[in-house]
């Protein structure tokens, strides 16, 4: 590896970090002062929401007993890769651009999380049993969707966002495609394109990574949830 | 430009083309489905609205296969 990429790949790492600890601090500080008989005014409030918000989600897929187990494991992996992705914007991390070790190494790791609970879970006997659940001729399909689901997660969070990273940078190359062509057109085209680019820049740089996070937290969960629903 | 090339440009082509035919039909299906819902039960519009991102969001998926296959394609040509 070049080293100039190499440095590139460490500024990205760094980023990751810096976000992580940022957010890790200030949610920790915040949780941690919670009390339920006082009604806050300030960004403690906002926390308590977003962390009710979080609670209500474990609940529809896990259920009432989990709860406590899983909702702090559905905060990182949601504020990490929604933070990684969108301060890609302002150029501190890179997120899943163009980098699909980044998306690899988080679906890798969720595979191994929830395979590690299930045989916590069921038992290594139990876990065997799952791929013969439907029928002994059914156990290769099994086997074979076992494992292309984290694939298939790392793929996803990778192409989307790097689809719009894609799509964003066409938009903006426009005015200079123009201008090769006349220097008018490439003028005057340069607020429209201003224009749509900001609102491309929303729904691509904003929007799509928080629907990718989301996306990427209920799937891990709903995975996670095969184990834990027969033995309630 | 030899005819290589030109037949890789095809298959990526290709690649997005047929992929985005299923993902259109599949986010008119969830999108569809979801706003029958919010019509016969419009108290539960907010929860139908966010579970419709999500299944649009997962039908996505197809689509962003083809265009991983396009760019591997497209990186060796």
């Amino acid at each position: 590896m070049e080293a100039q990429n190499l440095t590139e790949q460490y500024i990205v790492i760094l980023g990751t970090f810096v976000i992580m600890s940022i957010a890790m601090i200030y949610f920790g500080l915040l949780i941690k002062k919670s009390n339920p008989l006082k009604i806050e005014k300030t960004s403690q409030n906002l926390v308590e929401i977003f962390f009710s918000y979080f609670e209500s989600i474990v609940e529809s897929i896990l259920g009432q007993k989990y709860v406590k187990t899983f909702t702090p494991l559905t905060i990182t992996i949601f504020c990490t890769i929604f933070l990684t992705n969108i301060s890609g914007l302002i150029g501190l991390a890179e997120g899943a651009k163009f980098n699909p070790y980044y998306t690899f190494t988080w679906s890798i790791s969720m595979f191994l999380l929830w395979n590690i609970y299930g045989i916590y879970k069921v038992g290594i006997k139990g876990f065997i049993g799952e791929f013969f659940a439907v029928g002994v001729l059914m156990a290769p399909l099994e086997l074979i969707s076992f494992f292309v689901k984290p694939i298939s997660m790392g793929l996803r969070l990778f192409g989307n966002i790097t689809a719009g990273a894609i799509l964003m940078g066409m938009v903006w190359m426009v005015p200079e495609l123009l201008a090769h062509m006349s220097h008018a057109l490439g003028i005057v085209s340069l607020p429209l394109v201003i224009l749509i680019g900001t609102v491309l820049t929303g729904v691509f740089g904003l929007f799509g990574p928080f629907i990718q996070a989301t996306v990427f937290t209920y799937l891990t969960l709903v995975n996670i949830s095969t184990f834990t629903q027969e033995h309630e | 430009m030899d005819i290589t090339s030109g037949l890789i440009a095809i298959g990526a082509g290709l690649a997005v083309g047929l992929a985005g035919i299923g993902t259109g039909s599949g986010q008119g299906t969830v999108c569809g489905a979801a706003l029958e819902g919010m019509a016969r039960n419009p108290e539960m519009e907010s929860k139908i609205r966010t579970n419709m991102f999500i299944g649009a969001g997962l039908c996505e998926t197809s689509v962003i296969y083809g265009l991983v296959i396009a760019i591997v394609l497209i990186s060796k040509m």
